[in-house]
């Protein structure tokens, strides 16, 4: 059996000063402390072997809050490899000691964030989606047009043309039993411009601009149609729920960098924020060409307004449902097809 | 500051004990970046363990003496920690969602809650710390917690913020003065006066930093116009580049404003520490360290974040290196106390909340 041995400080636990000693495991597995009036044998039962980082002071605590420091020395690292026990905390010294791992840590923590990012926050959110209470999911859509409430109007259109509009969200709203305590509000929408979107809990908003675009409220139904598509899947919440998530994910990498390191990490939410998903915008326009069927109405509606509203949209915001990630036309084709 | 923070004036006998840091950063960045990727992949639940190998990293690399301080925090404590504080994040956050006046409500709960908070994280970091097996531990009471944390926390919206040097000084005096080392109390010594000056001075630099701040905006916008560009779209990816690069540099000339307030709080705060009889002696120029912030966190964004750990311990090192102790007597007579572990809920709920606490 090999001998390991290694000079150490040993302080007592009752006062700060320290005595020179070498310190060896014996052969019964024991710890022997030698020094200038230090002798002590201690049990391997008795230690508590601190965690080794990188090439840092390394502790043993003994009882009574005596204690051992060791500097990194190669013999200081054979001896406190014959005590440390746990072989995870072995491996992970190991890993933090190698460039090579670094480099492959790197590589690994960027694909890493990116798969949970893209995969894992959607899948978390349409699961937790599921334990939100309707209640609750009300009173966000609420307190969402409250916020918008600060950068819209109230709707300058007439009464005559607001019923018109009315009939036509009621129109699709009544036939889908799914979709309970609905509600339309009509906003001068100034610079976002013609726009129509769903918030949580069933609200959806149109602006006075979309409603003027329109040139049938057949477009209106099916722009309705889509909107209720998205609340009818709970879009809005998940929505919420995955940018949540990635604030928190965010808290918990930066949570002890004293740096500013925010802004790496601030990038995912912005991406996020762009708008609902590829998925999200497909599922929402199945569920208003589904609807468009049913109604008798002809698909070729939808594909009107959509392409309207992108001429339109030049300068404005983009409407929520003009999102980028499917192209406009692609989305006007499969209306079409 | 007094006349002895100026150089060495000290009577015969009095001996000199520099503080040291030896950790690297390419040492630390392979144990970041490894710790990184676990906390990740264990999806948050070994950032307790992360802490405690960071903490352990830089404590163990800096000397006093020829002995290196300890950390002995258990991480399954901080995990504890980390799920209470989540869960009042987490109340906090539902409340502001449903509704504006439930939020309040939870916001003077937790103003009520956070003496007790700031109290026991204080505690807690000074337990788990130790040099040469000897704990530091902390005196504060709740009382003194709950005026400077409460009371005067609440007081500085009535005041116009006026009482903020006056809060900075009962801050730290509360966090350093009521330190003890084994059977030592440390005392502190600084007068109010003095942070009503330092604060002045740092308003005079962040009016300096707004100035610049605006200077640049002003001459990208000058040639913006000179060169007939319309202003990007707002759903562009320029439009993101440009608000991400406005953030960024509103970042970086904060670091600025950060590192003179380093220099001269910590100058102030820690030359007036004693402990004991022994008195700590900062030496921290405010103009490099504001240089060193502003360069790391330049870095920093430019890196994309790998530039952190190089960054953290480049500050480490700056701060331990331009710190010593005038001694009156030895270091090695200190006595410990008794101990207890403290409860790792108060110091984790302040690391989440960001309550500042301490240098
Ligand atoms: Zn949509």
């Amino acid at each position: 059996m090999a001998e390991f041995s290694a000079p150490a400080e040993f302080f007592d636990g009752r006062t700060s000063r320290p005595s020179a000693v070498q310190v060896r495991v014996n052969p019964r597995g024991a710890l022997e402390i030698r020094g200038v009036g230090v002798e002590l044998d201690v049990p391997r039962a008795e230690l508590r072997v601190g965690e080794r980082v990188g090439q840092a002071t390394w502790t043993v605590e003994l009882a009574a809050g005596a204690a051992l420091a060791f500097a990194a020395t190669s013999e200081a690292d054979a001896l406190l490899r014959e005590l440390e026990n746990s072989a995870p905390k072995r491996i992970v010294h190991a890993l933090e000691r190698s460039w090579r791992w670094g480099v492959i840590s790197v590589v690994s923590t960027a694909a890493a964030l990116w798969a949970l990012i893209v995969f894992g926050v959607p899948q978390f959110a349409v699961r937790a989606v599921a334990l939100v209470p309707p209640e609750l999911e009300r009173r966000l859509g609420e307190h969402g047009i409250d916020w918008l409430d600060r950068f819209v109007d109230p709707s300058t259109l007439d009464a005559e043309r607001r019923a018109e509009v009315e009939t036509a969200f009621a129109r699709v709203a009544t036939t889908n039993p799914k979709l309970a305590a609905l509600r339309l509000e009509l906003r001068r929408g100034g610079a976002i411009g013609p726009n129509a979107f769903a918030l949580p809990g069933g609200i959806v908003v149109m602006t006075d601009e979309l409603v003027e675009l329109a040139e049938h409220d057949d477009e209106l139904s099916a722009v309705f149609a889509h909107e209720l598509g998205h609340v009818a899947r709970r879009h809005a919440l998940q929505r919420l729920l995955e940018s949540s998530a990635v604030a928190l994910i965010t808290m918990v990498i930066t949570s002890d960098a004293s740096t500013a390191t925010s802004l790496g990490t601030s990038l995912p939410t912005v991406l996020l924020e762009a708008g609902y998903s590829r998925g999200m915008e497909r599922e929402a326009d199945e569920f208003a060409l589904q609807w468009l069927s049913s109604a008798g109405i002809p698909h070729e509606r939808f594909a009107a307004i959509l392409e309207r509203l992108e001429r339109a949209s030049g300068s404005a915001a983009i409407p929520e449902f003009l999102s980028t990630h499917p192209t406009t036309s692609a989305r006007v084709e499969d209306a079409r097809r | 500051m007094d006349s002895d923070s100026r150089g060495p004036v000290f009577a015969a006998g009095t001996r000199v004990e520099r503080f040291r840091f030896t950790g690297t950063g390419g040492e630390y960045f392979r144990i970041w970046i490894v710790n990184l990727l676990l906390t990740i992949v264990t999806l948050g639940i070994y950032s307790a363990w992360a802490k405690v190998r960071k903490q352990r990293y830089f404590y163990g690399h800096t000397h006093l003496a020829g002995s290196t301080f300890d950390y002995h925090a258990r991480p399954e404590a901080i995990l504890k920690g980390r799920l209470i504080a989540a869960a009042l994040l987490a109340v906090y956050v539902a409340a502001g969602e449903i509704s504006p006046f439930l939020l309040v409500a939870v916001i003077v709960a937790y103003v009520v809650i956070l003496p007790w908070i700031v109290v026991k994280a204080l505690q807690f970091r000074a337990r788990v710390s130790s040099w040469r097996g000897i704990r530091f531990d902390f005196d504060g009471q709740l009382g003194e917690a709950a005026i400077v944390f409460s009371l005067l926390l609440l007081l500085m919206p009535l005041t116009l913020g006026l009482i903020l040097p006056y809060w900075w000084y009962r801050r730290q005096r509360f966090s350093i003065g009521e330190l003890r080392f084994g059977a030592t109390h440390f005392r502190f010594k600084a007068e109010v006066g003095a942070y009503y000056r330092v604060f002045l001075l740092l308003l005079a630099v962040l009016v300096g930093v707004m100035v610049v701040a605006l200077g640049c905006a002003f001459v990208v916008a000058l040639v913006a116009t000179l060169a007939d560009q319309t202003p990007p779209e707002e759903d562009s990816l320029s439009y993101y580049l440009v608000g991400s690069a406005s953030y960024a540099a509103g970042l970086v000339f904060f670091s600025v404003l950060n590192g003179f307030a380093r220099g001269w709080i910590g100058n102030l705060a820690l030359g007036n520490t004693y402990v004991g009889e022994h008195r700590l002696r900062p030496r921290f120029d405010a103009a490099a360290l504001a240089w060193l912030q502003f360069t790391n966190t330049l870095l920093v964004v430019v890196t994309l974040g790998l530039f952190t750990p190089w960054a953290q311990i480049r500050l480490a090192k700056y701060t331990v290196e331009h710190m010593s102790i005038a001694l009156k007597g030895d270091l090695d007579s200190f006595v410990a106390a008794q101990a207890q572990p403290g409860s790792a809920t108060g110091g984790e709920m302040a690391d989440i909340f960001d309550v500042d606490i301490g240098f």
